[in-house]
């Protein structure tokens, strides 16, 4: 399980965005993998399935917003469950919206369910599932998981231990 | 057909998916397949005109399942005729369609997750180990299947099953080409190497090791 999640330090991409002149959204800010690491604002790639977490926040009602740029995506033809973009979540939004993330992994955890229901259980597949959570203005953290996706309510649970934590 | 006679159908036909089977019996299962999907495929448009996701969905699942079942008949017949490069083919068009057929509608998860099962089975029992291939690209632009707008402008998930047909994205610009690359789980187990040698092009055939010409 503590291999599957693993927390980290992460840079303030808020200094990133006003560097490249984007700004940071008030909803879910979907970018591109790799963002805090990105040394120039040009060629932009998400990975392939960024539109499908859009939609699926959208439909849900969370608001979501992508880099205000032009940009393309990466479609890789190997098997992935699925290839998710960065989900990073401004301080300023969750505030407003604390259940957000939970609400968001959630959505995600039924999206792999619904997806997985043809793969036997000898072929487990791995999902990745990278957030980045703005704890306090500037202090931003990121949370992964990867591994099967049987597994991935386990993520859920970690995550509403690290909110109740900080309360 | 009722839905239950359709789930029967499917059930029975497990007994002819051996290599031992005449081929003359093979393909008169083919046949008879054929016009059942002919019906099944009528009852679904009569569901989808009644604007019945629920039961159009279900019977975009039967079809699927028959598709399978027929690419695997179909498979064994091409494995009698000493063509397994297109038996390989239709191993994976049954591989497809059977998973296909639990994501439209699971209607019978033991049946469906036995074919699946099944033709993963005969991957590795009736053929060598493929070097598969996987192509990566820059997309620019793509659209929706089912209403044809861009692919963020709409709330249709690819992969999902809206109203009897499925959702997938359709590239309509591609920007670049990224890399090929060898991968263990390719998206589509079609894209595989077929034959090596020093030759140009190459001829040694990796299913059958014969020199093609």
């Amino acid at each position: 399980m503590e291999n599957m999640i693993k927390t980290e330090g992460y840079p303030n991409i808020r200094i990133k965005a006003e560097k490249f002149g984007f700004s940071v959204p008030d909803s879910v800010w979907i970018l591109p993998n790799g963002f805090e690491t990105m040394q120039e604002p040009n060629n932009i790639l998400y990975s392939a399935d960024y539109d499908t977490v859009i939609k699926l926040f959208r439909s849900h009602d969370i608001s979501c917003s992508v880099l205000d740029t032009n940009f393309s995506k990466l479609q890789n033809n190997s098997f992935e469950l699925f290839s998710l973009p960065l989900i990073a979540f401004p301080y300023h939004f969750l505030v407003n919206h604390p259940e957000v993330i939970i609400e968001s992994l959630k959505l995600l955890s039924d999206l792999f369910h619904k997806h997985s229901k043809s793969l036997t259980k000898s072929e487990q597949h791995e999902v990745k599932v990278t957030i980045v959570k703005e704890e306090r203005p500037s202090s931003f953290k990121k949370y992964t998981f990867q591994g099967p996706e049987s597994s991935f309510d386990k993520f859920i649970e970690y995550m509403k231990s690290e909110a109740k934590n900080e309360k | 057909m009722k839905n239950k006679e359709v789930i029967e159908f499917f059930k029975e036909k497990f007994r002819y998916l051996y290599i031992t089977r005449d081929r003359t019996i093979l393909e008169e299962q083919i046949s008879l397949l054929g016009e059942i999907e002919k019906e099944i495929i009528k009852t679904k448009k009569q569901y989808i005109e009644e604007q019945n996701e629920s039961l159009a969905n279900l019977w975009l699942s039967f079809e699927c399942l028959e598709k399978a079942i027929e690419n695997g008949l179909r498979m064994f017949v091409l494995l009698k005729d000493g063509d397994p490069d297109n038996a390989w083919n239709c191993l994976v068009d049954a591989q497809n369609n059977a998973s296909w057929s639990i994501n439209a509608h699971e209607f019978n998860k033991e049946t469906q997750l036995g074919y699946i099962s099944f033709f993963n089975g005969m991957e590795k029992w009736l053929f060598p180990p493929p070097t598969f291939m996987s192509s990566s690209m820059i997309v620019g632009r793509s659209e929706c299947s089912i209403c044809k707008k861009d692919m963020l402008d709409c709330n249709h998930i690819r992969g999902q099953c809206y109203m009897g047909e499925f959702c997938f994205e359709m590239v309509t610009k591609i920007e670049k080409w990224n890399h090929a690359a060898i991968v263990n789980d390719p998206a589509d187990k079609k894209c595989r190497i077929t034959h090596t040698g020093n030759t140009d092009p190459a001829k040694l055939n990796v299913m059958t090791l014969k020199m093609d010409e």
